[in-house]
């Protein structure tokens, strides 16, 4: 059976919370309050505040460009006319992950995606400074969610030193 | 043996903080994508519901969609009967265990803003057509009548950053190196990066050492190692060797870079990952998250032969590059079909 697990584990997706460490994980993500917000966006302010495409709130936010950049699977498609269909807003989508970089990494390849056809995207996900930087590269919002899962994993550690990891 | 008394309430805490953020960063979507870890999706989907949005769930790997094909996972503390080998038998046990983890959690969450419960907590989370964002050759799905899953091909965020130029300097000062790195794992052994890097060495080959979550770090001052933080690994990867954890991500860019990899897996998904890197002929699996010198040097005798690295440059080639595009033309093509139509001359005269 699997004893313990880390947080940090790429591309698992349901099962990664469940593991042991789990309640202490669930513990320390829980914490969301004012303050793991307020230090969250600061965060995301420091990395990427040279990027002009990162504004709060996200209600104000416009995706740069909106133009369709893949005009051949576009002319494919039955979506022609992503951005004003009936004249009132472009797409908009929300992505939305908690994990580490194997659940934020394809979601940011998706949101390059979904922009490059027009559409508006942001990213709900932790507030690691690895997750702004990978946000800030393609000009993606970054929503913090709960606090850092690089530290989940850092406090899991603490708690449950020499573990064996070792799915069953 | 019961589940921790306690997780039942932190996952109901996680998933009202899920609906708090989410359902803020919401305020206008069309449609939503969730995936991450379970409580965090449930709650994602559950925001979607309530403000009446397309909602759509996705995976980076398979072993958690039902399927007669294969077991799921045992939850710590919930193992399965050993007497039920009957996957169906063995997935309807897993719902279980998952309503009884979150399904407390999930539904006193949801009634706090006026959703009815869900009675199994896994199905709605997944969804009537969830995506499955891996590469078809990498991890083929076997379709199945119980599941309408689509299978996109791996979201790859394409990486245009140039290797630092020390790091060129050194790759190109001799035979191609192995690189080492466990992602985002934490809890690798100790001395996983002795263990590797002396392994390495005793093939002849040199070292690219990369920091990750583990703080891995260089053992000497000797010049045939080189240790990197954040790196272009889609770069990186079509000039070295690759040993990692066997995260899926890592996986599916090694094999598109064409580098024979050896996984060594650390948990849940991974032994799978390193599975079918040996089945493909495209790298080897260790046996095991704890290797030493002798095991993986053995293994990695497997990864350098001229063979391995002749299959994995004929899969490279097959692996799809496409796969966000395909998701992202799916996703607006189902807001555009729901959309109200575009007002038609016909309709103001």
């Amino acid at each position: 059976m699997v004893a313990t697990a880390d947080l940090g584990m790429a591309a698992t997706t349901v099962r990664a919370v469940l593991l042991a460490g789990a309640s202490d994980v669930l513990a320390a993500a829980s914490r969301l309050d004012l303050l793991t917000m307020a230090e969250s966006l600061a965060v995301v302010a420091r990395n990427a505040g040279k990027e002009s495409t990162h504004s709060f709130p996200l209600s104000t936010y416009r995706a740069p460009g909106g133009l369709r950049q893949d005009p051949g699977r576009v002319a494919e498609s039955s979506a022609e006319a992503r951005t004003c269909e009936n004249g009132s807003h472009e797409m908009r989508v929300l992505l939305s992950t908690y994990g580490s970089r194997g659940d934020v990494e394809p979601l940011v390849g998706l949101a390059v995606r979904l922009r490059a056809l027009g559409a508006e995207v942001r990213v709900c996900a932790p507030p690691d400074e690895d997750f702004a930087e990978l946000l800030a590269r393609v000009g993606v919002p970054l929503v913090p969610v709960g606090q850092s899962a690089r530290a989940l994993t850092a406090a899991c550690r603490r708690r449950h030193p020499c573990p064996g990891t070792r799915p069953s | 043996m019961p589940p921790p008394s306690s997780l039942p309430r932190h996952a109901a805490e996680l998933i009202a903080s899920q609906f708090d953020a989410v359902t803020a960063a919401a305020e206008g979507c069309d449609a939503l994508v969730a995936t991450g870890m379970m409580p965090a999706a449930a709650g994602a989907r559950s925001v979607a519901e309530k403000l009446g949005i397309r909602s759509v769930s996705v995976t980076f790997q398979q072993l958690t969609l039902p399927s007669p094909h294969h077991p799921p996972l045992a939850y710590p503390g919930r193992p399965f009967p050993p007497e039920v080998t009957d996957n169906r038998v063995l997935w309807d046990l897993d719902a279980q265990s998952i309503n009884a983890l979150f399904g407390a959690a999930l539904n006193t969450n949801r009634a706090s803003i006026g959703l009815p419960p869900v009675d199994n907590v896994r199905d709605y989370v997944i969804g009537d057509q969830p995506w499955l964002a891996t590469d078809p050759i990498l991890d083929p799905w076997q379709e199945t009548p119980d599941l309408d899953v689509v299978q996109t091909g791996a979201w790859i965020l394409p990486d245009v950053r140039p290797l630092p130029a020390e790091l060129v300097a050194f790759l190109d000062a001799g035979a191609p190196p192995v690189y080492v790195g466990f992602g985002s794992m934490r809890r690798v052994s100790e001395d996983i990066a002795r263990v590797a890097i002396e392994a390495i060495q005793a093939q002849g080959r040199r070292a690219v050492v990369a920091r990750g979550w583990a703080d891995l770090a260089l053992i000497d001052d000797r010049d045939d190692c080189f240790g990197v933080g954040e790196v272009n690994q889609q770069a990186l990867f079509g000039r070295v060797a690759v040993v990692h954890h066997g995260g899926a991500g890592t996986t599916t860019t090694a094999a598109r870079a064409g580098a024979p990899q050896l996984v060594v897996p650390q948990l849940v998904d991974q032994p799978y990952w390193a599975g079918r890197v040996a089945d493909l002929g495209i790298g080897a699996a260790h046996d095991g998250p704890t290797p030493t010198t002798e095991s993986l040097s053995a293994a990695l005798r497997t990864t350098l032969t001229p063979e391995t690295r002749a299959r994995a440059t004929a899969v490279a080639s097959t692996i799809r590059t496409d796969g966000a595009t395909v998701a992202a033309t799916l996703l607006l093509d189902a807001i555009s079909r729901e959309r109200p139509p575009a007002s038609a001359p016909s309709a103001s005269t």
